[in-house]
């Protein structure tokens, strides 16, 4: 037996068109397009299309990613900033 | 529970809520807990089909009361008995689990969701998800022997992510200010879509394609084309300021200070 439903299409696609209001072009001394990114920079600006497995929650699956590509000090703001967090956490607790 | 995940790396976390708002289909299988007719269950389904209210499950992140979702397409594959395997396309936010719970209690028998597959989550399919194993070994090719071939294969842009978005792209003059909060004016826009309306969620876009910051529409196209004015309030910041030069500083600091 098979059911077949529909409401409408699935929002799949971006709607309407763009429509230009200025001539411009971008100066090729500052940035980058998307698709020339550096794999360090598409740690920083990147995403994973992931196919999570049955088993592990999502968090769970998240958490192991950030393991295998040891970006978990990145994701939170460098080694800079992991240096600096720990003294300030200090502060913290020792004001409370 | 397993499919489409999207994970995002670094600055591309501040894009969450468009990943979890974005429309998804799933494959799922349901299991009924009495015997009925394929016209009963025909009946049943189609009382979920179009907007719904739904109520979050007992379990679950988000305050418990009754939010409107929309499922766009239900179809169901295959039926042995009990069995009910079904293909659903809904808006993001959709719980499936209490959607069977609730085509259970009307159809008054009972039912429960058995097992559920994301098949697609916005523009990503389940065609283009990698398994968590495909990361670790392209990582392991990357670590040690530097061939970054197939990590760079696995992750992609925080761009493609916000392609269903209403654009916006603007000019390299604006986009250090964007960068630093400011919400954005007419003058400093190249290309606008047709179609945005007041209170849309848009991205902000350079000329290059870089996602730049989301943020909130404050008037739709036509008052942008009519009247200018301020056109987005930036609420989320993607890129890093100091990317484009800071051309709204009047006292030009030296760039280490920005950071």
């Amino acid at each position: 037996m098979t059911i077949y439903l529909k409401y409408s299409e699935p929002p799949w696609h971006r709607q309407g068109e763009p429509i230009v209001l200025r001539e411009a072009e971008s100066d090729p001394s500052y940035g980058e397009p998307p698709n020339s990114r550096s794999l360090e920079r598409l740690m920083k600006l990147g995403f994973i299309p992931l196919d999570k497995h049955i088993g592990p929650t999502s968090h769970d699956v998240t958490a192991q990613v950030r393991r295998i590509l040891g970006i978990d000090e990145v994701g939170h703001g460098g080694t800079l900033v992991t240096s600096g967090e720990i003294p300030l956490c200090q502060v913290f607790c020792q004001s409370s | 529970m397993s499919g489409v995940l999207p994970v995002l790396l670094g600055r591309a976390t501040k894009v969450a809520g468009i990943v979890m708002r974005s429309p998804k289909e799933y494959i799922c299988l349901m299991k009924l807990h009495e015997e009925i007719t394929d016209e009963e269950l025909e009946w049943g389904l189609s009382h979920f089909i179009g907007e719904v209210y739904q109520t979050p499950p007992v379990r679950s992140s988000v305050a418990r009361r009754p939010r409107i979702r929309t499922i766009y397409e239900l179809e169901v594959i295959e039926r042995l008995g009990k069995d009910v395997l079904m293909r659903i396309a809904s808006s993001g936010g959709t719980y499936i689990r209490k959607l069977c719970h609730d085509m259970g209690i009307l159809l008054g028998i009972g039912a429960h969701m058995q097992e559920l597959r994301r098949t697609r989550s916005g523009i990503i399919t389940e065609k283009e998800a990698y398994p968590l194993i495909d990361v670790y070994w392209a990582s392991w090719l990357w670590r040690n022997d530097e061939d970054d071939r197939e990590l760079k294969k696995i992750i992609r842009p925080v761009e493609d992510i916000l392609a269903l978005l209403p654009r916006i792209e603007i000019l390299d003059t604006a986009v250090d200010a964007i960068c630093h909060g400011a919400s954005l004016a007419a003058p400093g826009i190249a290309k606008i879509n047709t179609q945005i309306k007041k209170g849309d969620v848009v991205g902000v876009f350079t000329l290059k394609g870089e996602a730049v910051a989301l943020g909130v529409a404050l008037k739709s196209t036509e008052e942008v084309l009519r009247e200018g004015g301020i056109v987005v309030k930036t609420e989320r910041v993607i890129m890093e300021r100091g990317t484009y030069p800071s051309v709204w500083r009047r006292v030009k600091r030296h760039k280490d200070t920005n950071k």
